[in-house]
């Protein structure tokens, strides 16, 4: 494995593999990525090349990276925001803000195999679903891409104890939704011994 | 010093924030303490797993993508490079004084340094522009006329007697008076994902090319030396002429070779090209405008060269088991030892298919047997199933791959 900070230097510096190695094992990762915002694939594809062009015109300008796959989720991120707005021409969606965070409809079909998408985590992706678009994006981001909360700041614009109480308030929320569930109920009987007050 | 009677009494909220907890979670890091926690508090356990089903709802579940659909993104991506690179070469001139400046000295210490001139006169990654077909294996001749190769294994004989070209043991190319030989006149056969060919160049060379790869071969070799061009990976039993050296080029380093069989493997999207060679020698060296004399790699047989990209460095090691390298021409996969995460991406080269692992990647997990690329995919996988301790699920072209923790890894029985 190389360190993501070599293979960027490598990049800057011109070396012709960086880009494919850099490409090939992140592409897959920004497609996925990309989903979440539309389901327009053609203008995913777009947008991922986008990125990728703008990296090859700037290369002498890049700064130094240690974390490539969060540089390239950022530049997405922004393009797909501009795009999406140049497409609809909706004039309340406003950048980068105005970003919806679909989660996929039938994902039962997907998974590994159908048992095992238990009762509570039925329950559990109906809540996720509710939850506002900012707050599915910022759980994506803390538990899927494991950003620090420093990069998720950054990538929402927004501060520290917002990211921190957006975080706080959807997990309470979907534990609300565990509770509910009386499968887990009858589990958890016998714990309450949280230790946050309301 | 982590205190795990703590953890006992932790919220959801906390077991949510907790860097300890997440990565032992999400399976970056093992934990038996953990683990047994799990047995022995049932309310902790229940927390664990409410945590885990957070992290797995809202990854949400997607298909992976075509490679064909990727490979034809990279392509535009890799031609704008490509024009990119070139018009910053026409323009900054003072890079071309420096180059100059430092041709001369070179020049002057002539002896102990050597120009290559008579190689690489052909650009590689142009002769390979373009995205490898999805469909069929395509014979691309140098006049740009286009044939498909139907078949999943198909076959391409150079005919030098009767200067033609013969696909499939049956129908005939007449390929037009030879011309000088030149770079510009070389024929293609590009073999897409899932499908193989082999290929009987002029002296009587055989090459056999395995999926997702691009060759490049003239009709006719010219007089000095005999080169061909590849993208991907290939098996090459060499007609043995020691006047006239084989070379192989890749994008990164070139084989040069007398009479031999060897496989090399040099997909541009891989990190490593690997040689192995089975008879006889070979050298090679890495792709330089200029380069110090003696800056080859041998290789003697049962050896194996990796080149790494990145370092740049070649490493040569003993290979017992070159099978591995060079069954696939006969349709199996022959395993001793080998990573899951490797014997992944040849099937999915292999099968035309996309490996997708929830985390965490097998990265460690070794297996030993023979799988038999003849059967389908899922025969193949339900055999891998049990051997490697995994669950999967077929969607289309996208194997969903999980670790079956019930499950411990074992070896197949040869």
């Amino acid at each position: 494995m190389i360190a993501d900070a070599d293979l960027w230097d490598d990049f800057r510096n011109g070396k012709r593999y960086a880009l494919s190695h850099i490409y090939f094992t992140h592409v897959q990762f920004l497609l996925r990525f990309g989903r979440k915002f539309t389901k327009d694939e053609e203008l995913i594809r777009d947008t991922i090349q986008e990125v990728f062009l703008a990296l090859i015109k700037g290369r002498e300008k890049l700064g130094t990276t240690h974390n490539i796959r969060y540089y390239l989720m950022a530049a997405f991120r922004h393009n797909i925001a501009r795009n999406l707005v140049k497409q609809s021409h909706h004039p309340t969606l406003t950048l980068p803000s105005g970003l919806d965070f679909l989660v996929e409809e039938s994902p039962e079909e997907l998974f590994i195999s159908k048992e095992e998408l238990t009762d509570k985590e039925k329950a559990l992706r109906k809540a996720f679903n509710l939850l506002p678009p900012k707050q599915k994006e910022i759980l994506y981001y803390r538990y899927v891409c494991e950003l620090d909360y420093e990069h998720i700041c950054e990538m929402m614009s927004i501060s520290y104890d917002t990211a921190r109480k957006m975080v706080y308030r959807s997990i309470r929320q979907l534990k609300s939704t565990l509770k509910e569930n009386k499968f887990i109920v009858a589990f958890l009987g016998f714990f309450h011994n949280e230790k946050k007050s309301e | 010093m982590v205190d795990y009677e703590e953890y006992l009494h932790f919220s959801l909220e906390e077991i949510m924030e907790d860097p300890f907890l997440l990565s032992w979670i999400k399976g970056h890091r093992k934990d038996r303490k953990l683990d047994s926690m799990l047995k022995s508090a049932p309310e902790f356990a229940a927390l664990i797993s409410s945590a885990r089903s957070i992290c797995r709802v809202a990854e949400g579940d997607q298909p992976a993508t075509d490679r064909a659909v990727i490979r034809e993104m990279w392509h535009s991506i890799e031609l704008f490079e490509e024009k990119t690179h070139l018009r910053k070469k026409n323009y900054s001139f003072l890079s071309i004084l420096k180059y100059a400046a430092v041709f001369l000295m070179v020049a002057s210490i002539a002896g102990l340094v050597y120009y290559r001139q008579n190689e690489v006169v052909v650009n590689e990654s142009q002769l390979f522009a373009g995205p490898v077909p999805t469909e069929q294996s395509k014979l691309i001749l140098s006049t740009g006329e286009v044939i498909d190769l139907v078949k999943q294994e198909s076959s391409v004989t150079v005919d030098s007697k009767r200067n033609a070209i013969r696909i499939n043991n049956d129908s005939v190319v007449k390929l037009s008076p030879a011309k000088t030989e030149s770079a510009a006149s070389m024929n293609k056969v590009v073999v897409p994902f899932g499908k193989k060919s082999i290929i009987e160049l002029a002296d009587g060379t055989r090459v056999w090319l395995n999926a997702g790869s691009k060759f490049a071969f003239p009709s006719a070799f010219d007089a000095k030396s005999r080169e061909v061009f590849l993208d991907g990976e290939a098996f090459f039993d060499v007609a043995k002429n020691p006047e006239k050296p084989f070379f192989v080029k890749t994008h990164d380093i070139s084989v040069r070779v007398l009479g031999t069989k060897f496989d090399i493997s040099a997909y541009s999207s891989d990190l490593n090209v690997v040689t192995v060679l089975l008879e006889g020698s070979i050298s090679q060296h890495k792709n330089e405008k200029m380069r110090l004399m003696g800056d080859e790699t041998l290789l003697k047989p049962n050896q194996k060269a990796v080149y790494d990209k990145f370092k740049q460095t070649t490493q040569v090691t003993e290979e017992r088991h070159t099978e591995y390298f060079t069954d696939w021409r006969d349709g199996w996969l022959t395993c001793k030892k080998v990573n899951l995460t490797d014997v992944f991406s040849r099937l999915e080269r292999y099968y035309n298919v996309r490996i997708t692992y929830t985390s965490p990647t097998p990265s460690n997990d070794v297996i030993s047997g023979k799988l038999d690329l003849k059967e389908s995919i899922d025969q193949v996988m339900n055999v891998l199933k049990d051997v490697a301790g995994i669950r999967y699920r077929i969607d289309n072209n996208n194997i969903l791959i999980e670790k079956n923790e019930k499950m411990p890894m074992r070896n197949l029985i040869y």
